[in-house]
């Protein structure tokens, strides 16, 4: 399995259940990333609505996408379904925003960057992308 | 110009009695003594008019209740309202920029908002102190070119000061209230308090980025409101209460409320008049910047985290640890720390909680070691 995520400067995710921010750019960049559909739960589902016919909506997203599947999650833990996740795909504000829920894995520890692109955002001067894999992979 | 006075005197630091301060301050200012409303384009009396006498559709006598239209708000009713109405406490400072109000909620109405921009200032006080600011934030009144100069301004309590441990160096920045980035409002001195590098980058400004992104991605409006909270004559406010609110999905993507103080970590600052001096205590301690940095994108770590600068050069590098050492640990910030670092004593006691055991598996378990006293 295949996680999106999003998070600012202090691995950020969330503020009072809401995102901290979004950005057009990236959800282009995540629906060409993906030749297949990109599962999600109803609250990330919102965001592309209007974008694409791509998206799988399933709020028990972990139990129900298929191993070989791409993920988009915002408000879900992820510690929990580890064992599941094969590689993460990280946009980075580069911003810092309120924040009351954080990644909760250490991407330093048990990860390491495979591949890092740069690209501009429509709000947002610049949004780092970094696919991670396990290290003993 | 008692009443507006009284605004002020009523504030305590830790027990603010926000209805006191808010309330009767503002809706002086705003029907005696003519702060400053302005809608989305170039500001015309007429336009101004328009929100607040927006058509009212009464409810004819023989009309479903169902069909009554509702009015929408004036800027007068938006930024005097006060919900709930009973006193609200501050919490002290306890290392963190903001704490979170009213569970989050704004204290402001959040019905029958209008959906078009407008900007509002408060008039100065007879200190020359500002009150609330508030706006209806669109993307049509968020600026199209960069800020301009804003140094001629000298908000209440300002002092030009430096230390080596503020980011910067310069203790105090002219903080707009709301925010250049969303209003475009320059050099408006009813728009500017004195406020400490660390109120303004660690404090106010992640919830400016929120709103802008998001009116910038949405088209929508955010509602929002900015008091400053002064203590008795204070020339420097305490802090500031921020409220946001995103209309047209009615909170859906914006929703906050939260009291950001205008502190500096490792600096002493007299709030009467804005002097300031180095926290002995805490520097011959050698004692952690309160507001430590959370783990951060590996990208961005960099000593220009306010605060990050002082902390690398006045502690020394302790022996590693052996196993079974104790720990306390913040579940908040994902840091841990020796029980003797000085962060401890800044953590909320319920981000608090104790290990013993060994290091590495303290960061098995996601934290990471504080900077300061390196645990």
């Amino acid at each position: 399995m295949t996680i999106f995520i999003c998070i600012d400067d202090n691995n950020g995710m969330l503020f009072n259940h809401r995102r901290q921010s979004r950005d057009e750019a990236v959800l282009k960049d995540m629906l060409a990333a993906v030749e297949g559909k990109i599962w999600m739960n109803t609250y990330s589902s919102k965001l592309f609505g209007t974008v694409s016919d791509k998206v799988i909506v399933e709020d028990d997203l972990f139990e129900c996408a298929p191993e070989d599947s791409y993920c988009f999650v915002e408000n879900i833990p992820l510690k929990t379904y580890e064992d599941k996740i094969e590689a993460i795909i990280v946009y980075y504000w580069n911003r810092i925003y309120p924040a009351d829920t954080y990644l909760d894995l250490d991407l330093k520890l048990d990860w390491e960057a495979a591949d890092t692109k740069e690209f501009g955002g429509t709000s947002h001067e610049k949004i780092t992308r970094k696919t991670y894999k396990r290290k003993n992979q | 110009m008692r009443r507006l006075h009284e605004r002020h005197i009523s504030a305590k630091i830790s027990k603010v009695v926000f209805l006191l301060i808010c309330l009767p301050a503002i809706m002086l200012a705003v029907s005696a003594c003519g702060g400053s409303a302005a809608p989305a384009s170039e500001p015309e009396a007429g336009e101004v008019q328009k929100i607040e006498e927006e058509p009212i559709e009464e409810k004819e006598e023989d009309s479903p209740a169902e069909e009554q239209i509702e009015k929408v708000l004036s800027i007068d009713e938006i930024v005097t309202s006060f919900e709930p109405e009973s006193s609200v406490d501050i919490p002290d400072y306890t290392g963190e920029p903001y704490v979170v109000m009213n569970d989050n909620i704004p204290f402001f109405t959040r019905t029958n908002l209008p959906t078009e921009s407008f900007e509002y200032y408060s008039d100065l006080d007879e200190l020359g102190r500002c009150g609330a600011a508030c706006a209806n934030v669109g993307q049509d009144i968020m600026p199209t070119e960069e800020r301009g100069d804003i140094g001629q301004i000298k908000p209440s309590g300002w002092q030009t000061v430096k230390y080596d441990n503020v980011d910067g160096r310069y203790l105090y920045n002219r903080c707009h209230l709301v925010g250049y980035q969303l209003s475009g409002e320059n050099a408006n001195e009813k728009n500017l308090i004195t406020g400490t590098k660390y109120f303004n980058v660690q404090g106010m400004l992640p919830f400016e980025n929120m709103i802008a992104d998001y009116v910038k991605e949405t088209d929508n409006h955010v509602l929002y409101r900015v008091t400053p909270v002064f203590d008795d004559d204070d020339l420097l406010a305490y802090g500031v209460l921020m409220e946001g609110w995103s209309v047209e999905d009615e909170g859906d993507g914006i929703c906050f409320n939260v009291f950001v103080y205008n502190v500096q970590p490792d600096i002493v600052i007299d709030y009467a008049n804005g002097e300031s001096h180095p926290d002995e205590s805490r520097l011959a301690s050698a004692e952690p910047d309160p507001a430590e940095p959370r783990d951060i994108n590996p990208d961005a770590q960099n000593a220009n985290e306010p605060g990050a600068q002082a902390s690398r050069e006045s502690i020394e590098q302790p022996e590693p640890a052996p196993a079974g050492t104790d720990y306390i640990l913040n579940t908040n910030t994902k840091k841990f720390h020796y029980p003797a670092c000085g962060s401890v004593n800044q953590m909320a006691e319920k981000n608090k909680q104790f290990y013993s055991g060994n290091r590495d598996d303290v960061i098995a378990m996601g934290y990471d070691p504080c900077k300061k006293c390196n645990p």
